[in-house]
């Protein structure tokens, strides 16, 4: 219960038009004076949490993916795939969500990857033949891949507050995320028969040279998830090597990258970091307060009075953060559950990187839900359609999403099985 | 007033730029630290510690210009959807929690390091005090709290701060990142 007031009060302070971080550390900071005097060593408290090796990931993942987009170094990927699927059977489709899979393993932002795809995806598409519904749907419920897929900020972030390892995350996306990608290929294969390009017509010439360059693009997340998964780089250093190497691609092989993007691309990267990390300076005081009001104690006094059990829980769990994703943005449900949350995962054996999955997924479900969703507002920017018609699309994607993350609840080895390989328990 | 809004722009902009620099450096340092230790053997462990450093420091430089452009995570759709009057009113109170909050850190890392220096702490790294870590804490608070005073002030008296939300912006501000 103190919980659940607690949510519904930081809710309250944002809708009031406080920032995240403020709110994070107002509240608790009012609730610790009332029944404490005050917060004992506060100073130390918001350094310790912001001096963190694992966190350097942040920036410089984001600092690798605007390199590669001011760089232009991506712009051959929907292209590439398009020349290469267009006479499937829903080829347009597919190359967008196969465009999507990729771009998302470079950029892990899904409404990055809805923009930057979209922008070039839904004129073709709807140009050979697919349905309006069927384009905007593809572009939102293909970006959402951005977070599933690594590397990922949430993910960097629930390693950070569960003490979970990076790496073993990473690799637990890449099989569901592959398997929502098929997902979503699948659908258009079914839906959108008639969205075939004519066999008569020739290869663009710009899309053969894509194909040829695309390579580049595809070798970053190759490289990175790579060295990962070889056990070559911890995921910081994995952040570092690939930033470099997207700088060695755009700027020596694409030379497509001018001296103010790396500036700017290195602001917006720092900027945009520090506007996510401000939350975790404001979380440490939350999850002091949590601890001083005894909140996982209680949640777990709750979870087996109900009698819940593992799979009880989580699907609880899941509903809880589908609700709390319609009002919140990702970093800050993962700030604001785990503290009480972490130890039930320990107290129903529930595996924290299967858990950290699952999360995502929530959160991906959460980025396409309305009435507040990132991906269905690029979608409307880009296209101008009314919002009402966006969210009619992306249902059926709503509904894939929602059947992957009960798989992954019923088959957990899907999220497992490849961490397991390259050595991280699980 | 004029000038201290330009005032607290400039200081802003310092700060990020210095905040730039340390991602920068975090970028060079990693890749140096993997290089030593694959190409020639030598582990550089030092460079953990410090990499953390520059997180703390590019965070605390850079949320004064995030906070200049409005641009620190809220819900931003919401406080659209208000009409002029009130979303004015959401704005001022969004700056005065922040500059309470920057308050409130340039009290508590002062202390941490008024304790720091009366104890004589060092950081793991011989000959580098821990209070010159800590300092970053109460100097990137001081230039938040600047900034949002500023905007605060412009606010409550009818003016329209620099890159002022209008609610009719068509994109998230920040569509690479976010978290999302």
């Amino acid at each position: 219960m103190t919980f659940l007031i607690l949510l519904v009060a930081l809710i309250a302070l944002l809708y009031l038009g406080m920032p995240m971080f403020a709110a994070l550390f107002l509240l608790p900071l009012g609730v610790l004076l009332a029944i404490e005097g005050g917060v004992p060593a506060l100073g130390e408290m918001v350094i310790g949490k912001l001096d963190g090796y694992l966190l350097v990931a942040i920036p410089l993942f984001m600092l690798m993916a605007h390199i590669m987009v001011r760089g232009r170094v991506v712009d051959d990927l929907y292209n590439a795939a398009f020349a290469m699927l267009r006479n499937v059977r829903g080829g347009v489709g597919i190359a967008t969500v196969a465009a999507c899979t990729i771009f998302a393993a470079i950029s892990g932002s899904s409404v990055a990857t809805a923009l930057t795809i979209g922008k070039i995806a839904i004129p073709q598409m709807l140009k050979y033949g697919m349905s309006r519904q069927g384009a905007f749907g593809v572009v939102a419920g293909g970006g959402t891949l951005g977070i599933l897929i690594p590397p990922s900020a949430p993910m960097v972030l629930y390693a950070y507050v569960t003490d979970t390892s990076v790496a073993a995350l990473f690799l637990a996306g890449v099989i569901p995320g592959l398997l929502m990608a098929a997902m979503f290929a699948a659908y258009c294969w079914i839906t959108e028969a008639r969205a075939v390009v004519p066999a008569e017509e020739p290869v663009p010439e710009a899309a053969r040279h894509a194909v040829a360059r695309a390579g580049w693009s595809l070798s970053l997340p190759i490289f990175v998830l790579g060295g990962i998964y070889l056990g070559v780089f911890t995921a910081t250093e994995a952040a570092a090597t690939g930033t470099l190497y997207a700088l060695v691609i755009a700027a020596l092989i694409y030379r497509t990258l001018t001296w103010r993007d790396v500036v700017d691309g290195v602001e917006e990267a720092t900027r945009t970091s520090a506007m996510l990390l401000m939350i975790i300076a404001g979380a440490a005081i939350y999850g002091y307060m949590l601890t001083k009001l005894q909140v996982p104690q209680e949640l777990t006094q709750l979870v087996a009075d109900l009698g819940l059990g593992r799979i009880g829980f989580l699907v609880a769990m899941m509903l809880l953060l589908f609700v709390l994703g319609l009002v919140l943005e990702s970093f800050s449900i993962i700030l604001l559950t785990m503290p009480a949350i972490l130890p039930l995962l320990g107290a129903l054996e529930i595996d924290k990187v299967w858990y950290g999955i699952l999360l995502t997924l929530s959160l991906e479900l959460a980025l396409i839900s309305p009435p507040v969703a990132l991906n269905l507002v690029v979608i409307k920017a880009i296209t101008g359609a009314p919002l009402a018609e966006v969210n009619r699309s992306i249902m059926p994607y709503m509904l894939m999403l929602g059947l992957g993350t009960a798989l992954l609840i019923a088959f957990p080895d899907i999220a497992l099985w490849l961490p397991r390989q390259a050595g991280y328990g699980g | 007033m004029r000038l201290l809004q330009r005032s607290a722009a400039l200081a802003a902009r310092i700060a990020v730029a210095a905040g730039s620099l340390a991602t920068v450096t975090c970028l060079f340092l990693i890749g140096y630290a993997v290089v030593m230790r694959y190409a020639l053997n030598q582990p550089q462990p030092w460079v953990d510690k410090v990499a953390g450093w520059l997180v703390l420091a590019l965070v605390m430089l850079a949320a004064p210009e995030a906070q200049r452009r409005f641009e620190h995570i809220g819900v931003d759709v919401a406080v659209g959807r208000l009409g002029p009057r009130l979303a004015r009113a959401a704005h001022l109170l969004g700056a005065l929690s922040v500059a309470a909050v920057a308050g409130v850190l340039v009290m508590a890392g002062w202390e941490a390091i008024e304790f720091s220096l009366m104890v004589g702490m060092m950081t793991d790294i011989e000959g580098i005090p821990e209070w010159w870590v800590q300092m970053l804490l109460p100097l990137g608070a001081a230039v938040l709290l600047l900034v949002s005073l500023c905007q605060a002030l412009l606010l409550a008296l009818g003016g329209t701060p620099e890159h002022l939300p209008t609610g009719d912006e068509a994109l998230p501000r920040d569509t690479l990142a976010r978290g999302e």
